[in-house]
C-alpha cells in the first residue's frame, strides 16, 4: 500500500518536471516582432495626423506586395480580396508614397486594416524617403510671406501630415524581415483553402480630434474618480542660450540698440516611424548644424579676449520644437517682445527687438561642396559682412537678394518683426532650390549619409565630415572677428575637438567629452544612454528624460566659459563659495576637457564659470490664458500618449479547421455536463450539505 | 421576502401608496416595481375594498414609468448623437471620456 503511494507520487513529480514546458501557449501561437517602428498620432489646433489602431489591435490576413507588378495583380485579384474580411498589407518601403497608399485605400476601403512596411536590408534603402511636405513648414500662415513658394523638399510625400484610420508600422531590421518572409512563404501558397498568415498591429493612441479637444479633456476630472487621465502632451523642449564672459555682468548703463547678435540652430527633428531605443535620424538636419554651432561656440570662446575689445554681445541660442510649425521660434520671439529675454535677473535690462543687430542661422547643412547663404531683407543686410564671409570661405555662395528663404527659424524671427528690425543670414546646403537632404525628417537620415562609417568611428577619428566642419567653422569665426572686432586673424580649432563632438553626437553620447565637462552627478546621468546617439525627435512637455538638453547645456556653457579660470587651481569648496555669491553665472567643478584648455599647467579639477539659461520652448498657445487653440496665431502641436505597441504574426486556420475546433469544443462541453450529471446521480457525496455527525 | 398574501389589505394599500409616493422623488424604478408587483393584486385577485385604490396607484405608476422611459430614451439618443456637436459641453457632461476617439 505504502510503496504504491510512493510510486504514484514519484511518477507524478517526474511527469510534472518533464511535461511542464516553460513556454506558455500564447507564445507558441504568436511570433512577436519587438523591434518594429510605429507611427503615432499627433494633433494641432484643428486636425489630427498620424495613425490609430483599435484598442485590442488591428488584425487581418497578411499579403505581401514587393513591387509594382505584384501591386497591380493584387488589386485586380477580386477573388483574393473577397476571401477575407480584413487585410494587413505588407508593403516594400520603396512603394510607400501617395500613389500606392491612396490606391490601396480606395480599392480596399474598410478592408485595409493596417500597413506594414519592410526594408529588405540596410543597403537597399530607397534613394529618397521623406514624408514631410514638399514645402516644409508651410502649412498654416506661420511662415514668412514671400514672393514665391519653392518646393525645397520636392520628393517629400506629405504622408506624415495625413490621418490614417489604421496603424502603420515599419520593420527595418534584416532578421525581422527574414523571419517574416520565411513564414509568409511557408503558409501563403494558395489563395483559399490552406492556412494563411495573419498579422496583428497594436498602436492605440489616446488622443483624438484636435489639440483643443485633447487639452480640454486632459483637464476634465470628475471628483468621484481621482485619476486624471492625460491624453496628450504639448510639443516643446528647452530653448538654451549662452554667451561670452565679457557680458557676464548685469549691464548698469542702458543697453545700446543693435548690440546683440544671435546665432541660432535647432535641436529637434521628427520621424514618421518611431522606435523605442532606436535611431532617430537627424544626422544631416539638425546634427550637422548643431556640431557646426558648437564648434563655432568653442572657436569664439577660444578667442574671447579678442571679442572683449568690442561691445556687441554674441548670444548662442538652440531652439527645440521648430520642426513642427516653428513653435520654439514663436516662443522665443514671444518672450523677447514681452521682455522676458534673457531670464534670470530682474535687474537686467531685457533684450528687445531694437537691441538685435542681426541673426545668423545654421540650418539643414549636409556634406556638400557648396553652401548657400540666404539673406533677408535686402534693405538691412550688411554687404561687407557677406563679402568677407565669401572671401574667407569660397564654398559659400550668396543667393540672390530677396530670394525666398528655405525652411528656417529665422523666418519667424523676421515675421514677428515684419522684417523691419534686423537682417537674417542663413547658411544651408541647398542646390538649385532643393535641400540636399534626401531623407529630410526621416529616420534614414543617419551618419551613413555623411560618409561616416559609424561602426568603425572612434572617439578621435578624423573623418571627411569632421574636416569639412573645420573648414566651415574656421573661416566663419574669422569673419566674425573681422566684422565685429576689426582685425584680420587666422584662427584655428583643434581637429580633435570636432572629432570628439562628432563621436558624441552621432555615435555615443556617453563619451569622455561629456564626462570632462560635467560634475560627477550630471555625468552619471548619461550612463543610462550608453551606446546611443543624441536623440533628435519631437520632445513634449513635461520634458522627458532625454539627454539632449543636459548635453547641449553643459557643452555650450563649457565652450563659452570664462577661460581665465583655467589658470586658477581651485578646489570644489571654493567653487561652491563662488557659486553662492554669484547668482548670475553658474560655477561648476569639473574634471576639465584637455583639448580645450590652452594653459600649460593642468590641474585635477577646474572651476568653470559660465552663463547658461534654459527656457521652456512650448508654443505660447499653451501658456497664454484663455487662448483658443483652434486659432492660428500660434502653433498648437501636441503628441498623443500611448501604452503598448506590438506587432505579432499568427496563423489563420482554414475554414474547415475552425469548424472542427468549434465542434470539438461543443462536444467536450456537452460530454463534461453529462459526466458531471452521471457522477452526481450515482454518488452519495454532496459537498454542499454539512456532514451529519 | 415580503409576501403580500400574508399581509392585511390595509398593509398592502400602505405599501402600494408608499411606492407610489416615493416614485415622485425622481425614482421611476419604484413606479416600475410598484406596477409589476401589485399588478396581480390590482387586477387578478378577487375584489376587496382597498383594491380600487391599489388599482388607481398601479395605473398611475405605469403612466409615470412610461413618461420617464420617454424622457430617458430621448436624452440618451440626443446625447449620443449630439455629444461631439455640442462642443465643450459634450465633454464636460461625459463621465468616462473616450480614449482615442472623438
Amino acid at each position: 500500500m505504502r510503496s504504491s503511494v510512493i510510486f504514484v507520487y514519484l511518477l507524478l513529480s517526474i511527469l510534472c518536471v518533464y511535461c511542464s514546458q516553460p513556454k506558455r501557449i500564447v507564445d507558441q501561437m504568436y511570433i512577436s516582432f519587438d523591434h518594429a517602428r510605429y507611427c503615432v498620432r499627433r494633433l494641432n489646433g484643428t486636425h489630427e495626423i498620424g495613425c490609430q489602431s483599435s484598442a485590442s489591435g488591428n488584425s487581418g490576413r497578411m499579403y505581401m506586395i514587393d513591387n509594382d507588378e505584384e501591386f497591380n495583380s493584387y488589386l485586380m485579384n477580386t477573388k483574393l480580396i473577397d476571401s477575407s474580411g480584413s487585410f494587413i498589407i505588407v508593403l516594400n518601403v520603396n512603394l510607400f508614397n501617395t500613389y500606392y497608399v491612396d490606391k490601396l485605400i480606395t480599392s480596399l476601403s474598410s478592408k485595409l486594416n493596417g500597413l506594414l512596411l519592410y526594408l529588405k536590408s540596410t543597403s537597399s534603402r530607397p534613394e529618397y524617403f521623406s514624408h514631410d511636405d514638399q514645402c516644409p513648414n508651410h502649412r498654416y500662415s506661420y511662415y514668412l510671406n514671400q514672393t514665391e513658394i519653392i518646393n525645397w523638399n520636392s520628393k517629400g510625400t506629405g504622408l506624415f501630415f495625413r490621418s490614417f484610420p489604421f496603424p502603420i508600422m515599419l520593420i527595418d531590421e534584416e532578421d525581422d524581415y527574414k523571419q517574416l518572409i520565411k513564414f509568409y512563404r511557408q503558409f501563403n501558397y494558395s489563395q483559399s483553402s490552406s492556412p494563411t498568415c495573419g498579422l496583428e498591429l497594436k498602436s492605440f493612441q489616446n488622443a483624438a480630434h484636435s489639440s483643443k479637444t485633447c487639452i480640454r479633456r486632459n483637464d476634465i476630472s470628475h471628483s468621484l474618480i481621482d485619476l486624471e487621465e492625460t491624453f496628450c502632451d504639448p510639443v516643446g523642449g528647452l530653448n538654451i542660450y549662452s554667451k561670452l564672459p565679457q557680458s557676464f555682468i548685469i549691464i548698469p548703463k542702458k543697453r545700446q540698440p543693435k548690440s546683440v547678435i544671435l546665432i541660432l540652430t535647432t535641436t529637434d527633428s521628427f520621424q514618421m516611424f518611431l522606435k523605442i531605443k532606436g535611431t532617430t535620424g537627424g544626422a544631416q538636419q539638425p546634427a550637422t548644424s548643431l556640431i557646426t554651432f558648437l564648434a563655432l561656440a568653442h572657436l569664439i570662446g577660444q578667442e574671447q579676449n579678442e571679442f572683449k575689445q568690442q561691445d556687441k554681445e554674441i548670444i548662442f541660442v538652440t531652439l527645440d520644437g521648430d520642426a513642427l510649425d516653428y513653435s520654439a521660434s514663436f516662443k522665443f520671439m514671444f518672450d523677447m517682445i514681452n521682455g522676458s529675454f534673457p531670464i534670470g535677473n530682474q535687474n537686467e535690462e531685457p533684450i528687445k527687438v531694437e537691441h538685435i543687430h542681426s541673426i545668423i542661422e545654421f540650418q539643414s547643412l549636409s556634406l556638400t561642396d557648396k553652401l548657400s547663404l540666404y539673406t533677408y531683407p535686402s534693405s538691412l543686410i550688411n554687404q561687407t559682412f557677406i563679402d568677407t564671409l565669401v572671401h574667407n570661405n569660397p564654398m559659400i555662395i550668396p543667393m540672390a537678394v530677396d530670394s525666398s528663404l528655405p525652411p528656417a527659424s529665422s523666418q519667424i524671427f523676421l515675421r514677428q518683426t515684419s522684417s523691419l528690425s534686423f537682417p537674417a543670414y542663413i547658411l544651408t546646403s541647398t542646390n538649385q532650390n532643393q535641400l540636399s537632404n534626401h531623407y529630410y525628417h526621416s529616420f534614414f537620415d543617419d551618419p551613413s549619409t555623411l560618409s561616416i562609417n559609424i561602426s568603425s568611428l572612434e572617439y578621435n577619428s578624423t573623418t571627411e565630415f569632421s574636416q569639412w566642419i573645420k573648414n566651415i567653422v574656421e573661416p566663419f569665426g574669422q569673419t566674425l572677428i573681422e566684422s565685429f572686432v576689426g582685425i584680420k586673424k587666422n584662427i584655428t580649432i583643434k581637429q580633435e575637438i570636432i572629432n570628439n563632438l562628432v563621436y558624441c553626437i552621432l555615435k555615443n553620447i556617453n563619451c569622455p567629452l561629456i564626462h570632462n565637462v560635467t560634475n560627477q552627478s550630471t555625468g552619471n546621468s548619461f550612463d543610462s544612454s550608453n551606446e546611443t546617439s543624441l536623440p533628435f525627435s519631437i520632445n513634449t512637455y513635461p520634458v522627458a528624460a532625454t539627454p539632449t538638453f543636459p548635453f547641449v547645456q553643459n557643452i555650450l556653457s563649457y565652450f563659452l566659459r570664462d577661460r581665465i579660470y583655467d589658470t586658477y587651481n581651485l578646489n570644489e569648496t571654493t567653487c561652491k563659495q563662488y557659486s553662492n555669491n554669484d547668482s548670475f553665472c553658474s560655477y561648476i567643478y569639473v574634471g576639465g576637457y584637455a583639448p580645450s584648455i590652452m594653459s600649460e599647467q593642468s590641474f585635477d579639477g577646474y572651476c568653470v564659470r559660465s552663463y547658461i539659461r534654459s527656457v521652456s520652448s512650448m508654443s505660447p498657445a499653451f501658456t497664454i490664458d484663455n487662448y483658443d487653440l483652434s486659432q492660428t496665431t500660434y502653433p498648437a502641436w501636441t503628441e498623443s500618449r500611448w501604452t503598448t505597441i506590438s506587432l505579432r504574426l499568427f496563423v489563420i486556420p482554414t475554414r474547415k479547421h475552425e469548424i472542427i475546433t468549434l465542434v470539438i469544443g461543443i462536444l467536450l462541453l456537452s460530454v463534461s455536463f453529462i459526466v458531471c450529471f452521471i457522477l452526481r446521480y450515482y454518488t452519495n457525496i454532496s459537498l454542499l450539505q454539512p456532514s451529519s455527525s | 421576502m415580503v409576501s403580500l398574501e400574508k399581509k392585511s389589505p390595509e398593509e398592502r394599500l400602505n405599501i402600494c401608496r408608499k411606492y407610489y409616493l416615493g416614485g415622485f422623488a425622481f425614482l421611476p424604478l419604484l413606479w416600475l416595481i410598484n406596477a409589476i408587483w401589485f399588478y396581480k393584486q390590482a387586477f387578478k385577485v378577487e375584489p376587496y375594498p382597498q383594491q380600487a385604490q391599489i388599482r388607481k396607484y398601479v395605473i398611475r405608476s405605469v403612466i409615470g414609468t412610461f413618461i420617464w422611459c420617454i424622457i430617458i430614451i430621448t436624452w440618451n439618443v440626443m446625447f449620443q448623437v449630439f455629444r461631439t456637436k455640442m462642443g465643450p459641453i459634450g465633454d464636460y457632461l461625459t463621465f468616462v471620456v473616450p480614449r482615442g476617439y472623438y
